[in-house]
This record gives structure tokens, sequence and C-alpha cells, in this order.
């Protein structure tokens, strides 16, 4: 009888097997075979430093321009949350680090969204006026919030600049949440991987303040969740309400 | 999981090749690292590795009626013409002009005549362990991208000895089948 795959692949790491096993393997051609290619992944595992290194974001917007196709609408985004389970809180992946940030690369992102707000400041003034008379900083992006059970609208979120260069998110919603538990605000990354918490909403209008340098290209997902108060920190897992941010 | 995983790659490969909306941006999310980090291995240069990038997935795009879903691994596939683009790539730069219009992706989605090489394999490897997920994909990491011995990795992860070696045996079997997928297709 041939061996079972894991203890092949324990033959190929170059771990104790039974001797029965062992001895199998040895003289079966079908079994050596399997063991030599499972060495071979072994030694491209040992031969490579697991790094992957993600284009700039940029790189999108060219190829997206490039082939005509449509970029995504914000709306659709919030329904495919709505339409699966996202794993919010799932562990971070020790072996897909993003490369660390070169001055070169921070530098083209600063020029990329210095951009951006000139294109916001020259072509939409109106942009401005968006958040009403309370609104003091300029509106760079907003969404609609839906209700992930219903789909339904239940308010908006903007990010307001100020001239200072400060950044507010700005949730307008109304959202219920039960006694045990508290509304918790986040700006989450495409992939739903990364996160930060930016406080809790406690009324119909809240104002947070986004941490300068903070990505919103990166993590322009808004998400309500409800956290009960059980003194875990993370993401409960549990989204209420969703949008994606887009430039205003 | 794992079958969700491939459920999910199937019908994009499908979706792709009708040229459905979103198909591509889809597939740039997935597989836009794995073929930024192979141009920028072998061009050495971010600026090319960028122009390569883009070439590569305009040219999917373009000729995705040419991608047989029922057949092949899209992401294999891509890789093919990501190879092709990042070997002319290399020829422009040794100024050895191959060809004097666009290059036909075409021909290089017959297979065999660009085998892998150690520095696609590596990246590949490392695109296929990300994929396996946690907690396998940080175990095999910590196995051998890191370089710490199962007895360290028990006691960071907290897992018994025998749930880390099982996992990183099943992890290999896995990347077995995965890489030898990849590597029959180009």
């Amino acid at each position: 009888m041939h061996c079972d795959e894991e203890t092949l692949a324990a033959l190929a790491m170059g771990e104790q097997v039974s001797e029965a096993d062992a001895s199998h393997a040895a003289a079966c051609a079908t079994c050596s075979t399997e063991v030599e290619q499972l060495r071979a992944i072994v030694s491209v595992l040992d031969g490579s430093d697991g790094e992957l290194v993600e284009p700039p974001a940029a790189l999108w917007d060219s190829i997206a321009e490039e082939t005509g196709v449509d970029r995504p609408r914000p709306a659709l985004s919030v329904v495919d949350g709505a339409g699966e389970a996202v794993p919010v809180a799932r562990a971070p992946q020790a072996d897909a680090e993003p490369a660390p940030r070169s001055g070169s690369r921070f530098a083209r992102w600063s020029l990329a969204a210095a951009a951006g707000l000139a294109l916001v400041a020259s072509g939409a003034a109106i942009g401005a006026q968006v958040g009403g008379p309370q609104a003091d900083g300029t509106v760079i992006a907003q969404t609609e919030l839906a209700d992930l059970s219903t789909e339904d609208e239940v308010g908006t979120a903007r990010v307001e600049e100020f001239e200072d260069g400060h950044r507010e998110l700005v949730i307008d919603a109304a959202v219920e949440v039960d006694a045990n538990a508290a509304l918790e605000v986040w700006l989450i990354d495409t992939s739903v991987e990364g996160m930060i918490s930016v406080g809790f909403l406690d009324s119909a209008e809240g104002r947070f303040v986004i941490p300068d340098g903070f990505d919103l290209a990166i993590h322009p997902i808004v998400d309500i969740s409800r956290e009960p108060f059980d003194g875990v920190p993370t993401h409960s897992g549990d989204s209420l309400v969703r949008g994606v941010l887009a430039e205003a | 999981m794992d079958i969700d995983r491939d459920v999910d790659a199937d019908d994009l490969g499908r979706r792709f090749a009708r040229g459905d909306d979103g198909a591509l941006e889809e597939l740039y999310r997935d597989a836009s690292a794995l073929v930024f980090t192979m141009a920028l291995r072998k061009l050495g240069s971010r600026a090319d590795a960028e122009d390569v990038t883009q070439a590569t997935f305009v040219a999917a795009w373009k000729s995705r009626e040419s991608f047989d879903p029922e057949r092949g691994v899209l992401r294999a596939w891509l890789t093919t013409i990501a190879k092709r683009r990042i070997a002319d790539a290399l020829a422009a730069r040794a100024r050895v002009r191959e060809h004097a219009a666009e290059p036909d992706v075409l021909v290089a989605v017959g297979g065999g005549e660009a085998p892998l090489d150690d520095i696609d394999r590596s990246v590949l490897v490392a695109d296929e362990v990300r994929r396996l997920g946690p907690p396998k994909s940080q175990l095999v990491a910590m196995a051998y991208f890191e370089g710490m011995t199962h007895q360290q990795i028990s006691a960071t992860m907290d897992m018994p000895i025998g749930t880390v070696k099982s996992h990183i045996r099943r992890s290999l079997i896995a990347l077995r089948d995965t890489l030898g997928v990849m590597e029959d297709a180009l």
C-alpha cells in the first residue's frame, strides 16, 4: 500500500517516519517520485524570501485608462460588501507584508494627492459647500452609507480637509444600537484586511480626526460596527453600515 | 475554503474571457503584486517593472478572448504574458530589436517556449503561499522565509508542534499541486 501524502511530505521535509513507510517510499517508484516533487517545492521555498511587492496605487488608474474599462462605482462595492460575509477581522498575514515605503514612493504619492486636491479645488468649487453651513473644511471625498442587512441608505460620510491640512471624517447617519454595545467607526482598506478605528459614534452626526499621513486612497471603506463592551479592542466583525469614499 | 477559492478563480476566468465589468480590476487586485514583483526582480527598476505590469494587464485584456477558461488557469496565462513582456523589456534594454512591431501576445500563449526559471519560481511560490491563507501562510512563511524551527513556530503561534507540522505538510502538498498546474501551463 502506498504511503499517504502527509507521510510523503514529512519525508520530503526530512522528518522521521515509521520504518515501514520509509522502506516502502524508498522502494516504490510512485511514492519516491512524489517525495522528489515535494522536495523540489521545499527547495523552491528555501530559495525564496517570500517577498511580494505591490505596484504603486496609481498604476491601476493608468491601466483602467488605457483599456477603457469602467472604474467600479462605490455603490457597487457596498452591495458586494452586503452580499457576502466579509472577514473584517482577519488576522494579518505575516508573509504578505507590503514593501517598506521608500522615500521616493512617498514623494510620488504626495504628489498624486496634491494633484488630486488641485483638481477638486479647481473643478469642483461646489464641493466645498456640500456639507452645508456647518462644513468649514473642503469636502475632498464622500459616500453614501448603506445598511448592510437591508441595503437601504442610512446617511452619508464625507471627508473634510481644513486649511491647516488636517482632515476629518464626518458621519451623518441614523444608526441604532442596543444598550450593550457601541457604534465604532473604522476606515478599512479595499482587501478588508488593514483598518484603523477613528472613534465611537454617539449621535446622528460624528466628527473624527483622520491621522495625518493616513492614506485614504488605500483605506476608502467607511465602516460602522457594533462593538459589544467585551474589552476586545479589535473589530467585532459585526459591521452594520458601510460606504466607500470616492473623491468629491 | 480552498475549494471556494478555486471556484472563485475559475469564475473569474470565465468572466474575464467574456469581458465582464470589473473582471480586469479583480484580476489586477489578485495578481498585480505577482506580476510586478516578477518584473522588478528581473528588471531591477521600479519604473520598468511598472511599465511591464501595465503592458501585461493591457495585453491580457486586449487578448482576453484567446484565454480559454475551460483549459487554462488565468493566473498562469497572465504569467506567460508577463514573462514575454519582461523578455521584451530586457531585449529592448540590450538594444536587440527582435520585433519591429508590437510583439504578438498570442505567440507566447502556446506554452513551452518560456520555461520558469528560479527567480520566477521564487516569486510564484511567495504568491502561492500568500494564497494559502492564515494560518498556513503564516506557518510556511515562518518556517521557510524566516527560517524558524517548528519548535519556535509552535511557541510563537501558541500551537501544538504536531499541528504546526501537519499544517506545513499539507501546505507543501497544496503548493505542489498549484505550482504544478502553473508549471504545466507555461
